[in-house]
């Protein structure tokens, strides 16, 4: 009875999406395919109860489950928290697209539904046996959610090079975690952070954790593994690429938190790397996201340089730099996927992708154009949004630190600059271009699309200015992450 | 001369720089995925001979290896299906014949 406990106390949001995937399973092959959006709607109650199931989580506490393999502390809960919230929204955007699937629809929602079990078992994870069988169930269905389209070939592609560049780096992961079981012995992480506080471990383990570290900075596209990123965005199916640009990301980055506590013996020279990967990773974004025409393409080149200013949190390895870079999840998670449903939404009404086809758009629908505008203003980081908010604070972490980072600092605000002119250039063909070129008619309906949609532009906006609640959530988060220094006194 | 760790360790990581050099070098696809496969085995090597020589008790590195092993199945079988997918659109297994994105 030991192990239902476990489950009811750490993992009932795990449990009920195991529920509802067992149940999609058999009803995949019951189902004539006519009726098989009945999955949609099993799908969206199932994640809906598991949200709901969320909240019975006791926070305060750290509950373990499976030999201490699962840790269920209050950081883990927020995660686990905007991972479900990001798939719920991420199938709510397949509702009129789904009919590009065929008959494969069941198939659809079971992959997804599969791949966020395994991003909410890898935000909890507490031993490099269940890191890695989390990641592997995330990446394997990912691979198969990016070239679901089997027909187009822009979609095989994208999986392709996605299975390719994923397999290569999570060989290189395991390659570290071998080293880091032969180091010390053992596999719970956990048990590792107390032997490294106490041992020294020895050149090899810098070696090691560099390793580690790039499988996840692979999963959250990062600047040396970021190259798949725009092929897969591009090539994927929207909400695929919505997906892993939010979901597959905040899981990445959730075990990345977790691993921060090898840092133990070598804090320099982890946090110095971290910090210029994540400039790499701004810099490579932005510039590259300069010219595109495909609105799929910067989408990508945009997310790889917001994954470097979470980044920068992570780099500083202090108490307020995590609680920063979750802050600057959760708005970075909100901005996104109304970026992507206005994506969706306009693809599913014209079938386009270029930023030109945006041309106009605002004479022709406003809402749209002013609720679209509002997802990518906060991207860049324009007062009032929450992404303002959110750089703010982040970089507010940064002076804490002290002159040691003020390059980290400049940089950072010199890329925020940058990024206004790709930013802005969606929103100037949505607002400024005449009349005259309008390129493309959008229908404004009071669907689940438009709805959420507007919901999400609505927060941006609302969660700019009413933020002390979000900050003192993800402050009280951090404080439950092991970290290598002992500054907790200060930060509270 | 008896076998020590050190040896199996060698062994190792030869086998994972074949396999990263065949992922970078190699043209055909096939090919790819099998040295994706090599580095995963090298990556065994590793698991077995640390469990054999440090930690007898409990062979959690044994354990791991399992894991990977089964993991490693599911992944390749899931790279030829994308693969046999590809090949239905495009007849061919050279990774310089698809380009199409690219920006």
């Amino acid at each position: 009875m030991d192990f239902l406990l476990d489950i009811k106390t750490a993992m009932l949001p795990e449990a009920i999406l195991s529920l509802t995937i067992l149940m999609c399973t058999v009803l995949c092959f019951m189902l004539k395919q006519q009726i098989q959006k009945v999955i949609y709607i099993i799908s969206l109650l199932g994640l809906v109860i598991s949200l709901f199931s969320i909240s019975l989580l006791a926070a305060n506490k750290v509950f373990t489950a499976f030999y201490n393999s699962f840790s269920s502390d209050f950081f883990s809960v927020l995660m686990r928290f905007l991972i479900l919230a990001g798939t719920l929204l991420v199938i709510v955007m397949t509702k009129d697209y789904s009919f590009t699937f065929k008959n494969r629809q069941g198939e659809f929602y079971l992959l997804i539904l599969i791949a966020a079990l395994g991003a909410l078992l890898l935000a909890g994870s507490n031993d490099l046996i269940m890191i890695f069988i989390a990641l592997e169930t995330l990446s394997l269905c990912s691979y198969a959610l990016s070239g679901f389209l089997k027909k187009d070939k822009s979609s095989n592609e994208a999986a392709l090079k996605y299975l390719i560049f994923g397999g290569a780096a999570s060989a290189l992961m395991l390659y570290g975690f071998s080293f880091l079981y032969g180091i010390t012995g053992l596999t719970n992480l956990t048990e590792i952070f107390s032997y490294l506080a106490n041992n020294s471990g020895g050149t090899m383990l810098n070696l090691t954790l560099f390793t580690v570290i790039s499988g996840f900075l692979f999963k959250v596209a990062a600047f040396p593994f970021h190259s798949w990123a725009p092929d897969v965005y591009e090539g994927a199916p929207v909400p695929v690429a919505a997906f892993l640009s939010t979901v597959s990301k905040i899981a990445g980055f959730a075990a990345l938190v977790k691993l921060m506590g090898l840092a133990f013996n070598n804090i320099e020279i982890i946090s110095i790397t971290l910090g210029l990967i994540a400039l790499l990773s701004i810099t490579a974004g932005n510039f590259m996201a300069l010219n595109q025409m495909n609105i799929k393409r910067l989408m990508a080149y945009s997310s790889i340089s917001q994954t470097g200013f979470v980044l920068i949190g992570f780099a500083l390895l202090s108490y307020m730099g995590i609680s920063g870079a979750v802050f600057y999840l959760i708005s970075y998670l909100i901005a996104n996927l109304g970026a992507w449903l206005a994506i969706i939404i306009f693809n599913d009404q014209t079938s386009k992708n270029l930023i030109s086809d945006l041309n106009g758009i605002a004479y022709n629908n406003p809402y749209f154009a002013t609720c679209f505008g509002l997802c990518l203003l906060s991207l860049a980081g324009i007062p009032v949004t929450i992404g303002f908010m959110a750089k703010f604070y982040l970089f507010h972490a940064i002076v804490q630190m002290g002159p040691a980072y003020l390059w980290l600092l400049i940089f950072a605000l010199l890329n925020t600059i940058l990024s206004l002119f790709y930013y802005l250039k969606v929103i100037k063909a949505m607002f400024v271009c005449g009349q005259e070129s309008i390129n493309s008619k959008l229908v404004f309906n009071g669907g689940v699309l438009n709805t959420s949609f507007i919901a999400l532009a609505v927060l941006v906006v609302i969660l700019g200015i009413l933020v002390t609640p979000f900050i003192n959530i993800a402050r009280y988060s951090a404080l439950s992450v092991k970290l290598p220094i002992k500054q907790i006194e200060i930060f509270k | 001369m008896e076998l020590g760790l050190v040896h199996y360790l060698i062994l190792a990581a030869i086998l994972f720089c074949i396999g990263i050099l065949g992922v970078i070098i190699s043209r055909n696809i096939i090919k790819i995925l099998i040295s994706i496969e090599i580095m995963l085995n090298a990556v065994n090597i590793n698991f077995a001979a640390f469990a054999n020589f440090g930690d007898l008790d409990e062979a959690k590195g044994q354990v791991f290896a399992i894991f990977i092993m089964a993991v490693a199945a599911a992944e390749i079988a899931l790279g030829l299906a994308i693969l046999i997918a590809c090949y239905n659109n495009r007849h061919s297994v050279d990774i310089e014949d698809y380009t199409s994105l690219k920006g």
